[in-house]
């Protein structure tokens, strides 16, 4: 049972304070599998984590290769992260069934990983993550991306490229815009969250997708990207094999995604444009009629890295079109045509490899519709946050002797709602406020 | 000393001078500067001891490669290719890292351009170790 109740915090503590013995070490390691197979410390790849530096892309664009030949037994990895969350108003009923109101301990998920290369030598590598859920007490298939890379020349300029098995649109990204790797960084199974997500953030462990992808250099210090990808919805044992249910779309899912990068020094800037398409199928039903959704966004990230700190700026937004053609005739929404957009702004700095502090600025606005959103006075999904993480890494720079691959995160997290499910109060028609969702998260992410 | 040794002595070091002098000859050490800051100074120093997250590469020229930067931990696939870095294998691996060197630890997409690895290669030529 991955529950931890009050009435364990004591074994939490003794966790914690047996972590902070082993942060008094040396020489550094950090994500687990790809420093074991690389050596490099985890800031060789990450601005903490999961975002990551031009060594992190260039390691992925690569195939996840470098430093490997085969699997090795170091290419496995264990994560957890372990947290307390606090809501600004108890939730009735429990912050998720078998939990109490409020304040709660929980192991909120624990994964196994596998990261590096397959064969090097064809430039053939993975990063596999299957996940525990300890909130809903259910395991599954987690991020997952089994790529093929090579090297040529292409118009006398060098070019990677390559292709990809994976199972989450966004998931093979360079950049931390995307939802698969970008805000937030650190949810909260705990807490409350919007009523709405676009497509492009839903779709993560319920698609398997083929696709291709080129990279080149078209100076010494500018790069395109382009990436595409066909994905489609896991067939109904599978799905339940894996752990993620059934989920059906219609049809192939097409995605894909456009960058360019300039980098000077350790620096660069990038700015780049994503898309998305498909038909989910709201019954759950084999065959009957879908929906059609289409998801454009634009993204950018400049990002600064010296030997003492590193800052980055993220923004992304999104347009989705709904068409709810399916959802309509079946009397659950009001229109016909909806839409949804999301904006995120991220900024983080990092000092010494240690401290870390992330501010994020979150809004999703769509249309009016009663019926799609029926937990709104208003009927609109409207919801913005400010997020606020602060955290200790003490292993970017020196893991344990015992561990030198380990690596962990403590965090102090809050997150503000000035509104949530379409008004600042009264949202539910109930009295219940925006700032009644206001959450604290706190905690260790541990990787080993 | 024999006279014979004292001429094989400066034949080799006459030797060690063209070898050490072709690249500077070949490629230009001030462009080079400029494309090692740019596509190289991220991740290597040019002091002995600079490493980062690859190894200085203070006086590595004309010597075995993965034997240099004390401290650094090279890669079993670099350290297993018993290479020296000459002109002809900085070339190579330049060119294409992780082709012509499978497994090492450097992800990069390689300089295209023959004459911007000659400069490079010149600029390596002019880093001593000590």
């Amino acid at each position: 049972m991955a529950r931890v109740s009050i009435t364990r915090l004591p074994w939490t503590v003794v966790a914690l304070a047996l972590t902070g013995y082993l942060a008094d070490t040396n020489a550094a390691h950090a994500i687990p599998a790809f420093a074991a197979q690389t050596g490099e410390p985890c800031s060789a790849c990450h601005i903490g984590f999961p975002q990551l530096t031009p060594y992190g892309r260039e390691f992925k664009l690569e195939g996840y290769v470098a430093g490997g030949m085969f699997p090795d037994f170091k290419n496995l990895a264990l994560m957890s992260q372990i947290g307390f969350t606090h809501v600004q108003n108890k939730v009735p009923g429990g912050l998720a069934p078998n939990y109490p109101s409020n304040n709660a301990w929980s192991v909120q998920q624990t994964s196994i990983f596998y990261g590096g290369a397959l064969d090097a030598k064809i430039g053939l590598g993975a990063f596999i993550q299957a996940t525990y859920n300890g909130i809903g007490h259910s395991f599954s298939w987690d991020n997952t991306d089994i790529r093929l890379a090579r090297l040529t020349t292409f118009l006398k300029k060098p070019l990677f490229y390559g292709f990809t098995f994976n199972n989450n649109p966004g998931v093979t990204d360079l950049w931390n815009t995307p939802p698969a790797w970008g805000y937030p960084f650190l949810p909260d199974s705990l807490g409350a969250g919007p009523p709405a997500a676009v497509q492009l953030a839903s779709l993560g462990g319920k698609v398997m997708g083929l696709g291709a992808y080129g990279a080149m250099n078209i100076t010494l210090s500018d790069l395109l990207y382009a990436e595409a990808n066909v994905y489609q919805s896991l067939p109904n044992n599978l799905g339940h094999t894996l752990g993620v249910g059934y989920n059906p779309i219609s049809g192939a899912i097409p995605y894909g995604r456009l960058a360019w990068q300039h980098s000077w020094a350790n620096n660069s800037f990038e700015l780049g444009a994503i898309g998305l398409q498909d038909n989910p199928i709201p019954s759950g039903v084999s065959h009957d009629p879908a929906d059609h959704m289409t998801d454009l966004g634009v993204d950018s990230q400049l990002q600064f890295i010296s030997s003492t700190y590193a800052l980055s700026l993220q923004a992304a937004y999104v347009h989705e079109w709904q068409h709810l053609s399916a959802t309509y005739a079946a009397g659950n929404s009001s229109n016909l045509n909806d839409s949804l957009d999301t904006i995120t702004l991220t900024a983080s700095y990092l000092l010494h490899q240690k401290y870390g502090i992330t501010e994020t600025y979150s809004n999703i606005v769509g249309s009016s519709d009663a019926l799609a959103y029926s937990g709104s006075a208003n009927g609109k999904p409207n919801t913005s946050s400010f997020t606020t993480e602060i955290d200790y890494y003490p292993w970017n720079n020196g893991g344990p002797k015992i561990m030198p691959w380990a690596n962990a995160k403590f965090f102090v997290e809050a997150i503000i709602f000035p509104t949530f499910s379409g008004r600042s109060s009264n949202y539910d028609g109930a009295g219940a406020s925006a700032n009644a969702n206001n959450t604290l998260f706190t905690g260790i992410w541990l990787a080993f | 000393m024999t006279s014979m040794s004292k001429l094989f002595g400066l034949a080799t070091a006459m030797l060690m001078l063209a070898g050490a002098s072709s690249a500077l000859a070949a490629g230009d050490a001030t462009k080079g500067a400029g494309v090692f800051q740019s596509q190289c100074a991220m991740c290597h120093g040019v002091t002995p001891g600079a490493n980062g997250i690859g190894p200085s590469l203070a006086g590595i020229y004309g010597k075995p490669a993965a034997s240099m930067a004390a401290g650094y931990e090279y890669s079993a696939a670099l350290k297993g290719a018993k290479l020296v870095w000459d002109d002809a294998s900085l070339d190579k691996f330049l060119a294409a890292p992780q082709s012509y060197v499978p497994g090492t630890k450097m992800p990069y997409a390689g300089l295209p351009d023959a004459g911007d690895r000659a400069d490079v290669i010149a600029y390596l030529a002019t880093l001593t170790g000590k």
